[in-house]
């Protein structure tokens, strides 16, 4: 009998000890799309004979970022960056940035400037802790009248990995 | 051994449980949309000078009155588009008003073309573009039939318009 309660009872505390841990999954939730960008005639530079001004930029708030749930200040996570074309015209150039640093009592570093974003995953912005309301803004770039009349949509995908 | 089997299933499954939280992932997503609208536009640089047939070679009809002090400017992100001329009210008789458009790079210019009421195709196949300086030549011809003509006016009109 002694032998059982060792052999089932001890493992099963051991992952009843665990789950806790693992309900310590570090979060990221996303607010915001950017849907309402319409290249028209009026962004010609000069008028007729000229090209599209060819970069767009998001507000400043487009989207905001919350990390919660992680383990404590001290613990370490990374949000890496992807998209996942719908339809996308071929030259133009999706990037995006982390504009400030939210708040919570962690840190976060890098994203500041910039950054290309590809179809798969890269390395955004790092940090510890829980971080919220971190706003993120967008930029498309390199369009210009070469793309053909049409509806262009990517979807972003954020991921932090716990590290 | 059967007891242990199920242990050592706990404790690989405990161990698994741990390498997976120390990699674990979640994802947010956002979407990102943009519209790029049919652009096709056209303009000109300004009126050409006043087109006078005043000279004749003895024998022959009066020479041509020529003008190319004029360009026009181009932006369009569509495909096999044309350009299309036409004057606002029909040329005295004996009067011809031709115009020849230089054409973009993408396209052919239909040279010279006699302007009516009713658009006249003066470029085709034109592609996405954005071009300007590109140069308009008119030539107004009178036979001597049209006797003398004052102070006629006629306006323009040069559209983009899709060539399919």
């Amino acid at each position: 009998m002694k032998s059982a309660v060792h052999t089932f009872l001890r493992p099963v505390l051991l992952v009843l000890f665990l789950l806790p841990l693992m309900a310590a999954a570090i979060d990221i939730a996303v607010t915001g799309d950017w849907t309402d960008l319409f290249i028209t005639a009026n962004d010609l530079t000069a008028g007729p004979g000229s090209n599209l001004t060819g970069q767009y930029e998001s507000n400043i708030d487009q989207a905001t970022i919350d990390i919660v749930n992680t383990a404590g200040n001290s613990d370490s996570w990374r949000v890496d960056v992807k998209r996942t074309d719908t339809t996308w015209g071929s030259t133009a150039v999706l990037a995006v940035r982390r504009y400030d640093s939210g708040y919570g009592e962690g840190s976060i570093s890098g994203g500041l400037a910039y950054q290309t974003v590809g179809t798969t995953d890269m390395s955004f912005f790092s940090g510890t802790g829980d971080r919220t309301g971190i706003r993120i803004q967008l930029k498309i770039s390199n369009v210009s009248l070469s793309l053909s009349p049409g509806n262009y949509s990517s979807t972003i995908s954020y991921t932090v990995v716990d590290l | 051994m059967h007891c242990k089997n199920i242990r050592a299933f706990f404790l690989l499954f405990s161990f698994m449980a741990i390498v997976a939280l120390a990699f674990s992932a979640q994802s947010a997503n956002q979407v990102v949309t943009f519209s790029v609208t049919a652009i096709n536009e056209i303009a000109v640089s300004g009126n050409p000078g006043a087109l006078v047939v005043t000279a004749a070679t003895a024998g022959s009809q009066p020479n041509e009155a020529i003008d190319n002090s004029t360009t026009y400017l181009i932006s369009s992100n569509g495909t096999n588009m044309k350009i299309t001329g036409s004057i606002n009210a029909a040329m005295p008789p004996g009067v011809s008003l031709k115009i020849n458009l230089a054409a973009p790079t993408s396209g052919s210019s239909a040279g010279d073309v006699s302007l009516g009421i009713d658009s006249t195709d003066l470029v085709s196949g034109t592609g996405k573009v954005a071009e300007a300086g590109k140069t308009i030549t008119y030539k107004l011809s009178a036979t001597v039939a049209a006797g003398v003509v004052v102070n006629a006016h006629t306006t323009v009109t040069l559209t983009l318009t899709d060539g399919n």
